[in-house]
């Protein structure tokens, strides 16, 4: 098991190399750079620009850049903002606790409310019920996070009058972000547990356990959701990835601190020491969520070992 | 077990509800739409710095609306015969909020910084066009050299980057450290900055040297500023609407009426001096570089239905010229293209375009079809959709093409474009050289391409004119010059649109550097 942990981690390694090498070449290819987005709007010449791209050495040949990059980044140095001139690695102390918080209360969120509407569906199929929690999934998967969020602020901000537009602070400021990121998940979930766990209800295994005279509940929860289990978390691994896509659609939207206003200021403002660190953490995160759903499989499934 | 738990989960929010949101005493929130890079101003270069930054810095010469230049940190400034020595005497009681004085030393300090290599200038060190020394006079008089005329220094001592004092005592000690906390004579001091989230400001207590035309003396009013970050268009017009925040800037057009219809809420408009929202013409590239086609473009324009239709009437509509109305030497040259449909479709017969099988002219094999490269913009995009439907009726279209701000650029730069958009603010109209020169074309910011030794020749000339009445002049001529050239599509004037919660009072906009609301003698009310 231990020695599984390690071999995965390591597999770490090319995997972030390999996306340090994409962020790098695709901001490179991508015409313009920071010091156009800097100076739009000033009143710099072409000589002050050229002289601001050599103090950068954003004028060297790609493999020099990259070169630089990676040996600072190998001694643990993530380099500073173009922009702003901020450590990278302060800006991502600072951005990260409150990602974490959203990204986390998102996932619990669509865990808690996804899982119980997909076995309630699956229980009553056909019903009633079924029908509306998977209009509910349809809805879900169909509306962008941007727009759901807009119609949360004007709910329950300006018709009610009950949570703060905008802004990074205590439970108020998380309630709509959360949900809003959420709210997608909720219903990939619902989907995907109805769905497994229908499979699971028609196997022989559920007909002996309720022929034995288990509860109804006993049967669902303990037979069959166990076996339900497996998909769903696969789902909700990669459901995590999409979250820290989301959240800087969210982030946006909600005006809140984090990684993922963070990344899509850096990207637009062709910040790429900012845009670099930000990608690899994300891919770092998701490497990570998913060898943590990996690991609970053996946790659900005796059968399941890992050496 | 179940009823417990539901009586907390009540509790809890009902507790949420009650506790609505908290504000200081005779506190300003205002709303952002887009955080500051940095406040050290030498090396900085964004627009929001200064939103911030003209409340924590005071400049040596005030410049009024009207662009006439007030002593304010400067007593006097005296400019030599032939524009390459300035004297500069500064009034004898400022100091910076860590208490050290404003004198001699601490202006040479701050100019000598600027060019300094070391510092990596972005925007500042283009004020100081060929700087060249500083010479301490006496505690309170400098002697500043150029190695060249340089008239627009005038205009550097009122700008904050280059004419905004910064401490050199807190340069010295931790110059990283300033560009978050930075040390002005300005009448607010700075307190704290939550990335991404918000900065405080609050009164700098010894302050007692307001700009001229200020209405009380002493400290500032506001006992606090907060600058809160919002990128989101609607979410920031929300939450003034909900009075989680009591002021904003950057409100859109499409909530203009809105916020123009709600009791609580007054709104403020600036026209900010600069280009205003123009478009530039490729002299270049086919089908532009016939200048019957960019006349007719002119021609078939009007910029009052894109104000009316597109920015919903919340704009001035640009009086034709390539500067705006606030800009010192600007010239009305609305009657040189009238709209005129007909006479943009004759000026295309007599250019030989004929009428293609799809309705759009040809003329030796080259379509009248115009690619525009621009930035998604709702405003700019209904424009250009509306000038698209416009051109089609006289045989001529526009490929819009919206693209990324680095990607503009170099698309802009290389030429890719017959039509662009560009925006650019400042007030003395010695800025137009950076646009319009073609030393400019290929890796700054001509877009035109179109290399022209008589723009040039002016150009040059009003960089080093020492008579302000006859420079102005010549910028008449330059405007002129460039409307006969038809190189530029004038559309709307930049808006900096405000919006004030009804308690907040007494705000004012200065117009001169776009962004920046001065709060030295705002006031919340009843508090």
């Amino acid at each position: 098991m231990w020695s599984y942990i390690v071999q995965r981690l390591l597999t770490l390694i090319p995997v972030l190399f390999g996306v340090s090498f994409l962020v790098f070449a695709a901001m490179y290819i991508i015409p313009g750079d920071a010091v156009d987005s800097m100076l739009a709007e000033t009143g710099a010449t072409a000589e002050d620009l050229a002289r601001l791209r050599d103090q950068l050495g954003l004028d060297d040949p790609f493999l020099v850049q990259y070169g630089r990059f990676i040996s600072n980044l190998v001694r643990g140095d993530l380099g500073e903002s173009i922009v702003t001139n901020r450590l990278v690695k302060d800006q991502i102390r600072n951005q990260l606790p409150a990602t974490v918080q959203l990204t986390l209360s998102a996932l619990a969120i669509a865990i808690l409310l996804g899982i119980p509407l997909g076995v309630l569906s699956a229980v009553k199929r056909g019903s009633w019920i079924d029908a509306l929690s998977m209009l509910i999934a349809l809805i879900g998967v169909s509306m962008p996070n941007f727009w759901l969020g807009l119609l949360f602020i004007m709910f329950f901000s300006l018709q009610l009058g009950w949570l703060p537009a905008a802004g990074t602070g205590g439970f108020k400021h998380l309630i709509m972000p959360a949900m809003t990121l959420g709210f997608s998940g909720i219903a990939v979930i619902a989907r995907v547990a109805r769905s497994s766990l229908l499979e699971v209800l028609s196997t022989d295994f559920m007909r002996t356990a309720r022929s034995k005279g288990l509860k109804g509940s006993t049967v669902i929860v303990k037979h069959g959701m166990r076996n339900a289990m497996a998909a769903v978390l696969t789902i909700i691994g990669l459901q995590f990835g999409s979250l820290l896509g989301g959240a800087v659609v969210v982030e946006t939207v909600f005006g809140r601190q984090g990684i993922g206003f963070l990344a899509a200021n850096a990207i637009q403002r062709g910040d790429f020491p900012l845009v670099q660190a930000t990608v690899m953490l994300a891919a770092l995160a998701f490497v990570v969520a998913n060898l943590l759903v990996d690991l609970a499989y053996s946790l659900l499934d005796p059968r399941i070992r890992y050496s | 077990m179940f009823k417990r738990g539901f009586t907390i989960t009540l509790g809890f929010i009902v507790a949420i509800l009650v506790s609505g949101f908290a504000f200081a005493q005779g506190e300003i929130i205002y709303g952002m739409n887009r955080e500051p890079d940095m406040f050290d101003l030498h090396v900085g270069s964004s627009r929001y710095d200064l939103v911030v930054a003209s409340n924590i810095f005071d400049t040596y010469l005030y410049l009024t609306d009207e662009g006439e230049l007030l002593p304010w940190l400067a007593q006097e400034v005296t400019m030599s015969e032939d524009a390459r020595t300035y004297t500069v005497k500064l009034r004898p009681d400022v100091t910076f909020h860590d208490g050290t004085p404003l004198n001699a030393e601490a202006v040479k300090f701050n100019f000598d910084r600027i060019v300094d290599p070391d510092t990596a200038s972005r925007a500042a060190i283009g004020d100081l066009g060929s700087y060249d020394s500083s010479e301490v006079i006496d505690d309170l008089t400098v002697q500043v050299n150029f190695s060249e005329p340089h008239p627009a220094f005038w205009f550097a001592l009122s700008d904050w980057r280059a004419g905004g004092p910064h401490s050199p005592t807190a340069l010295m000690e931790d110059a990283e450290a300033f560009k978050r906390a930075p040390v002005g004579t300005g009448p607010f001091k700075f307190v704290e900055w939550i990335e991404r989230d918000r900065i405080v400001i609050e009164p700098y207590e010894a302050y007692n040297w307001p700009y001229p035309r200020a209405e009380h003396e002493g400290v500032a009013k506001p006992e606090r500023v907060t600058f809160r970050i919002i990128p989101e268009d609607q979410s920031r017009v929300i939450a003034l609407t909900t009075g989680e925040i009591n002021a904003a800037m950057r409100i859109p057009p499409q909530s203009v009426a809105e916020l123009e219809n709600n009791p609580d809420v007054y709104l403020l408009s600036a026209t900010l001096p600069g280009t205003g929202v123009i478009l530039i013409v490729n002299g270049s590239k086919a089908p532009t570089d016939d200048p019957a086609v960019r006349q007719a473009l002119l021609h078939a324009t009007s910029a009052e239905q894109i104000n009316r239709l597109s920015y919903f009437d919340t704009h001035v509509t640009h009086a034709g010229s390539v500067l705006s109305a606030p800009n010192p030497g600007f010239v009305d040259l609305q009657a040189m293209y009238p709209t005129d449909l007909e006479k943009a479709a004759q000026l295309l017969d007599e250019a030989g375009w004929e009428p293609g099988p799809d309705g759009i002219r040809v003329k030796d094999g080259v379509r009248a079809e115009l690619v525009y490269i621009g930035f998604p913009s709702a405003e700019t995009t209904r424009a250009l959709e509306l000038m698209q439907a416009t051109l089609k009726t006289i045989g001529m279209d526009i490929i819009i093409q919206e693209l990324d701000s680095g990607a503009i650029q170099k698309a802009r730069q290389d030429g890719d474009h017959n039509i662009a958009h560009l925006t650019w603010i400042f007030k003395d109209p010695g800025f137009l050289r950076t646009l319009f020169h073609s030393e400019n074309i290929g890796t700054g910011w001509n877009f035109t391409h179109m290399p022209d030794p008589e723009l040039d020749a002016l150009l040059e000339q009003g960089e080093t004119m020492s008579d302000p009445d006859e420079r102005l002049a010549l910028y008449g001529d330059v405007q002129r010059h460039m409307l006969e050239t038809a190189i530029v599509l004038p559309t709307v004037y930049q808006q900096q649109i405000n919006a004030y919660r009804n308690e907040v009072q007494g705000v004012k906009l200065y117009e001169v550097y776009g962004e920046a609301p001065y709060f030295y003698e705002a006031f919340v009310e009843g508090q």
